[in-house]
């Protein structure tokens, strides 16, 4: 057989494969169900969509856009996709990400007070490390309360977010705050600035790192034995067990993990993006990137390539969702609402497994085959 | 120190500490309920935001508090249908499928909100708020009558759930039903009971719980919605129900506990002004996560199917 022929064959079972087949189901009752909401509240929905779609994807600025607001979404979520893998329940990246962006600003301030603004490419890595390690660092404690104490990590997570977000409100509004800005509370400008990578956007390098690390993430996941030992543990805990692996071990791995990832998309943020810290870093369309990741992984079925396709499908909705606030007044939160549903659809996908359905896409898988 | 602990104080403490915790204890006693068939609910930061938005919508149209309860209460149990119908009928993953609810909800509530408020009425809508009912004879006594006698009557419902849910519970067939349902669904099946039945009931009296608790929230404590208005209160109500091994009565006494720390916490961001506020306001957050690990974990009897889906076996006639 010859290579494409089996390319082809790969193609065919993950296109008419069940989990792709609901996630474009999912997807579109999203999208009605958004649409009966506007055309219910007297809106043009068709309209909205097209300005929705025109804003994400029309122009370079559009597309650009969608690719900045990707990248947190794509590295937070493969962080989480691992983390869900292995029945850790981590909602707690929005925390993670404001505990690393702390890290990397209160580095950053350090350094600037010591060395002046002309800093290089090591404060550039130092902040980056720190930034990491206080993600990861965040997420360890619930990942140790977890694994020492069996403590429910949804529950801790989503507290932990909030003693983050307060933390965060409390240093640019207090100790770091930038005492030329008078109406923000936000830090000074952080140096070291990352440059941009196309002229006339704000198209930055953390994208390629996004991109370089579903390959990475995706490798982890299929290649390795640690994430083997997660995938066992999530997939059925008495097997791994019997196995020998460590359960606890897992939770503290997988937590630190997407912690660190978490951080990681915070210091682009940062040094890409924003180049201050302020409390406004990472909202997204629906509150913070944090949470909007966690769609992300699950409607990426938590898998390398679905988060890729998932954030770039959740980074345009949330672009073209401000387009559409804009010019036809519909406000953005519907996206968000729509994203969630979408969600939901997701995970009750089990009720599209009708035998009819089964049936037709085994027959197009047969036809794919060639 | 000693100066602070006045009368006045006193009373403003207790009585703030029992209207802050009235949402903890609609949507904890819900959530105890479903619990104990067998169903763990994450979604109920959802049908809190839900209920907060839509009694307060309710109410502002209908200029009608009571209409503004029953729109909160119509919305959580619908939302408790389709919960239950994800849960007890597809059988998806209950953890996932309640924190999807919860995203759906953040953004469909803010678009609602939005769409029938900002834009004709501007920001600032207002509803008036319950009347306190004073209880004869017991709202007299001293410091205890101004703090539990002197309520709104949706105080005096969260409170009175908690022994009747007992009751239901420990003393009834019913709750009998609704127990075996949470241990041992296949044993509950062929005694007779119908455990999709009892699940489903739980989850659509745990919604419509969870949703009144939420619009406390909006109409009697606020007086307005705000987008995410409930701020994670649906995970700390998770966490009293946790904390308090969904036993009604240790579940309301979690649910007081969370409410004083709350009022308490709100009167030292006043009184303790050389403390920035966001650092006090972060301590019930830090706490939750404190109370869980102290008094939760290890050692814990959950009931022995919760959280897993349970599919009546069917007669196979060929």
């Amino acid at each position: 057989m010859t290579s494409r022929s089996s390319l082809r064959k790969t193609v065919g079972r993950v296109i008419f494969g069940f989990d792709f087949f609901s996630s474009i189901a999912a997807i579109l009752i999203g999208f009605v169900i958004g649409g009966v909401l506007m055309t219910l509240s007297g809106a043009n929905a068709l309209l909205a969509y097209e300005q929705l779609f025109l804003g994400a994807v029309g122009d370079l600025f559009g597309v650009t856009e969608t690719l900045i607001r990707t990248c947190p979404l794509l590295i937070i979520g493969l962080g989480l996709a691992i983390a869900f893998k292995g029945n850790v329940w981590n909602i707690g990246a929005d925390g993670q990400f404001f505990f690393g962006a702390i890290g990397a600003a209160g580095v950053s301030l350090y350094l600037m007070d010591h060395f002046g603004r002309d800093l290089g490419v090591v404060a550039a890595l130092l902040t980056l490390a720190v930034a990491l390690a206080s993600g990861s660092g965040f997420a360890l404690i619930p990942g140790y309360l977890k694994a020492r104490w069996r403590v429910n990590e949804i529950i801790t997570t989503i507290m932990l977010n909030y003693v983050a977000l307060y933390l965060t409100q409390y240093l640019v509004s207090g100790p770091w705050r930038d005492p030329q800005t008078i109406t923000f509370a936000q830090t000074p400008l952080l140096m070291p600035m990352i440059p941009k990578i196309l002229a006339g956007t704000r198209l930055h390098v953390g994208v390629l790192f996004g991109l370089a690390l579903v390959v990475v993430v995706y490798i982890f996941m299929q290649r390795t034995t640690t994430g083997f030992s997660i995938k066992v543990v999530g997939k059925n805990l008495n097997a791994a067990l019997y196995a020998g692996m460590s359960v606890g071990r897992v939770s503290i791995l997988a937590m630190g993990i997407s912690g660190a990832l978490a951080g990681l998309a915070a210091w682009i943020e940062i040094y890409c993006v924003q180049h201050r810290l302020l409390t406004g870093l990472g909202i997204g369309g629906m509150g913070g990137y944090g949470y909007t990741a966690v769609a992300v992984a699950l409607l990426g079925m938590n898998n390398a390539l679905g988060v890729l396709f998932s954030a770039i499908f959740f980074g345009a909705l949330d672009v073209g969702a401000s387009a559409m606030q804009l010019r036809v007044g519909i406000p953005m939160a519907l996206v968000s609402g729509i994203q969630g549903t979408m969600v939901l659809v997701v995970v009750a996908r089990a009720f599209l497994a009708r035998p009819s359905v089964i049936r037709w896409l085994k027959s197009r898988r047969g036809e794919a085959i060639w | 120190m000693v100066e602070f602990l006045t009368t006045v104080f006193v009373i403003g403490l207790g009585s703030a500490m029992l209207r802050i915790s009235t949402p903890y204890l609609f949507t904890g006693a819900g959530e105890t309920l479903c619990q104990k068939s067998g169903v763990i609910n994450l979604g109920l930061e959802g049908y809190m935001l839900a209920g907060c938005m839509a009694g307060f919508v309710g109410a502002f149209h209908s200029n009608s508090m009571e209409v503004g309860v029953v729109v909160a209460l119509v919305t959580g149990m619908l939302l408790g249908v389709l919960m239950g119908w994800v849960c007890v009928d597809v059988g998806a993953d209950q953890t996932v499928a309640g924190l999807a609810l919860n995203l759906a909800m953040l953004g469909m509530t803010e678009f609602v909100f939005k769409k029938s408020f900002t834009f004709t009425y501007g920001t600032s809508v207002t509803v008036p708020g319950f009347e306190n009912i004073y209880v004869p004879f017991l709202s007299d006594i001293p410091i205890v009558g101004p703090i539990f006698f002197q309520q709104g009557i949706l105080v005096y419902i969260a409170i009175l759930l908690f022994p009747v849910f007992w009751f239901l519970l420990n003393k009834t067939g019913l709750g009998l039903m609704i127990r075996a349902c949470g241990e041992n669904p296949e044993a509950a099946d062929t005694a007779g009971t119908d455990v999709r039945r009892i699940r489903y009931m739980c989850m659509i009296v745990a919604g419509a719980l969870a949703s009144l608790g939420g619009s406390f929230l909006s109409l009697a404590i606020v007086g307005t919605f705000t987008v995410n208005m409930t701020a994670g209160r649906g995970f700390i109500a998770l966490a009293i129900v946790m904390f308090g091994r969904q036993d009604p009565l240790r579940v309301l006494g979690g649910g007081f506990m969370f409410g004083a720390l709350d009022a308490l916490q709100l009167r030292v961001q006043i009184l303790a002004r050389y403390i920035p506020w966001q650092l006090i306001a972060m301590l019930p957050y830090a706490l939750t996560v404190v109370v869980l690990t102290v008094f939760v974990g290890r050692g814990i009897k959950l009931p022995a199917a919760l959280g897993i889906h349970y599919e009546k076996e069917k007669l196979q006639v060929e």
